[in-house]
């Protein structure tokens, strides 16, 4: 690396300030924000499991569970202020950060499933991870619509569930034959303790829930 | 303060890591944009429910502009990025090719945001200071019709080089920090590599036999936090290195880095999360500068008999 020793002209100042804004940018906008579902009202099993142990450390310092969700709030109402600041630059020119990747990993999951009816029977279509229904599976399986399928199918954070159901109905009847109806679904998956594990050699599987059908 | 500050953001090199860099990036951006339309991705997930999509999708101002998401503006856009990210790849054209592939991911990303993850961020910033950089100075197609020949080993902007470091240390380092789940920590047993590795949402083949190897998973989990919590002394150690000659003893990226394609390598095994294991890996390349690479390459050379250009002449 070689430095120069003569006095910086204007346009190395200009560019010196580029590069200290997009540090700053890249530092600030990257302080992680409790989601808002943390800091609902009525909090979920798993953010009331994710909050616990801030809750016991506060009340280790004098403060109740009102106090410490307050103190929540705040950063994360703050944070988000920050980060609005600098959205534009972020947004459109892809600096983008927020770095909360695998912050907090449950053991319950859920794998989605497609069902088709014909002559009055039910019949899988796909099944997630399945050999034998494995119906569209490359598409299934590439990381973007796994992705989706768990953030926005099943976590529900978006309506998409719905009109996946309509697109599920049109590539099944297109792809099979005396299609009367097709059903999608999410079966949950609870991940036991290693100790259950070893003696049971599967995940356990609960009821079909999120289910939708569509008939022509 | 200021003016070494000033001084730093304008020093020079020769452009090695950064055009490695540069190619790596083009790539992964490439197979990650093809693999999703040779499976029908770009059908099912950008595109809107009237023209055969899964979902109701965003309109960012890159499809507004070209009116909306249709068969039509999608394939443009998705056609558009591949041929932008090969051309960043082989440098031809290298800055506009990077803004035009940064535009064109930012639209396929942003129509459809809950199927991203965190790789398309690191791909995207990697993109925007490609653009601003000389990083298609040498390596390239834009080096070989300036100056006749594929390398050029002229000094260019170092600062490139290092935000892009920085960046990587961000990542990690705030990765680490946010982990706030109890399963990455004592009073959650060290349980969240084990469910991880466990989750179907991710996992690649039954992986139930891990429960066999759960203190292993355990220990995993440990590196792993170290590994992400301390990643920002890698380049805290890149900075004060040259004035602490103690510091030069012991190269705190060799560490650092057997863990992360140790980590990697375990993401990629059993788990499938895209391209985030191949972008983080390009951008280490920028942890080391021109001369590092050039003792490397003379270390390769000799272990294979080749003798130095200087001595063959």
């Amino acid at each position: 690396m070689t430095t120069t020793s003569a006095d910086p002209d204007l346009r190395q100042h200009l560019l010196a300030v580029f590069v200290a804004f997009h540090l700053t940018a890249m530092v600030v906008v990257s302080f992680p924000a409790p989601s808002r579902s943390l800091l609902a009202d009525e909090p979920s099993a798993s953010a009331r499991e994710l909050l616990a142990p801030w809750v016991a450390a506060g009340a280790r310092v004098g403060l109740d569970e009102d106090a410490v969700r307050g103190v929540a709030r705040g950063w994360s109402e703050g944070v988000r202020a920050v980060h609005g600041a600098f959205y534009p630059y972020t947004h459109y020119l892809g600096a983008l950060q927020g770095w909360t990747m695998f912050g907090h990993i449950t053991a319950e999951s859920a794998l989605p499933e497609i069902e088709m009816q014909r002559d009055g029977r039910w019949e899988p279509v796909y099944v997630a991870r399945s050999t034998e229904h494995a119906w569209r599976r490359s598409l299934f399986d590439h990381d973007r619509v796994r992705t989706w399928l768990h953030e926005a199918g099943w976590k529900g954070h978006s309506k998409g569930w719905s009109t996946f159901a309509d697109w599920a109905l049109r590539e099944v009847s297109a792809d099979f034959d005396g299609v009367e109806a097709v059903r999608v679904q999410f079966v949950p998956v609870h991940i036991p303790d290693p100790v259950d594990l070893r003696v049971s050699r599967s995940l356990e599987v609960g009821r079909p829930e999120r289910v939708e059908v569509r008939r022509p | 303060m200021w003016r070494r500050f000033v001084e730093l953001v304008n020093a020079k090199e020769p452009v090695v890591g950064l055009a490695a860099f540069r190619v790596l990036v083009g790539l992964v951006l490439f197979e990650e944009l093809f693999t999703a339309w040779w499976v029908g991705v770009d059908r099912a997930l950008w595109l809107p429910p009237e023209h055969g999509g899964m979902v109701p999708l965003a309109d960012p101002w890159q499809f507004h502009v070209l009116g909306g998401p249709t068969p039509a503006t999608v394939a443009l856009v998705l056609w558009g990025t591949m041929v932008a990210s090969l051309l960043v790849s082989a440098g031809a054209l290298t800055r506009v090719a990077s803004f035009v592939a940064l535009q064109g991911f930012l639209a396929l990303m942003f129509v459809n945001l809950p199927c991203g993850g965190g790789h398309d961020k690191l791909i995207t910033n990697a993109l925007w200071i490609l653009a601003l950089s000389p990083a298609g100075a040498s390596a390239s197609v834009d080096c070989r019709v300036r100056t006749g020949r594929w390398l050029d080993p002229t000094p260019r902007a170092w600062w490139p080089r290092w935000v892009l470091g920085l960046q990587i240390a961000c990542t990690y380092t705030y990765a680490g920090w946010a982990k706030m789940g109890p399963e990455w920590w004592p009073w959650g047993g060290w349980k969240a590599v084990y469910i991880s590795i466990l989750q179907p949402q991710w996992n690649e083949v039954d992986s139930t036999w891990v429960a066999f190897a759960y203190p292993l998973t355990q220990l995993a989990t440990i590196l792993t936090m170290v590994f992400e919590c301390g990643f920002f002394l890698v380049p805290l150690w890149m900075a004060l290195r040259h004035r602490h000659v103690w510091l030069r003893r012991y190269d705190l990226r060799v560490p650092f880095l057997l863990l992360a394609f140790v980590m990697h390598g375990t993401l990629e095994t059993f788990m499938n999360l895209g391209p985030f294991a191949r972008i983080s890996v390009a951008y280490y390349l920028l942890l080391f500068d021109a001369e590092e690479y050039a003792r490397a390459w003379r270390t390769l050379r000799g272990l294979f008999g080749a003798p130095h250009p200087a001595e063959a002449t």
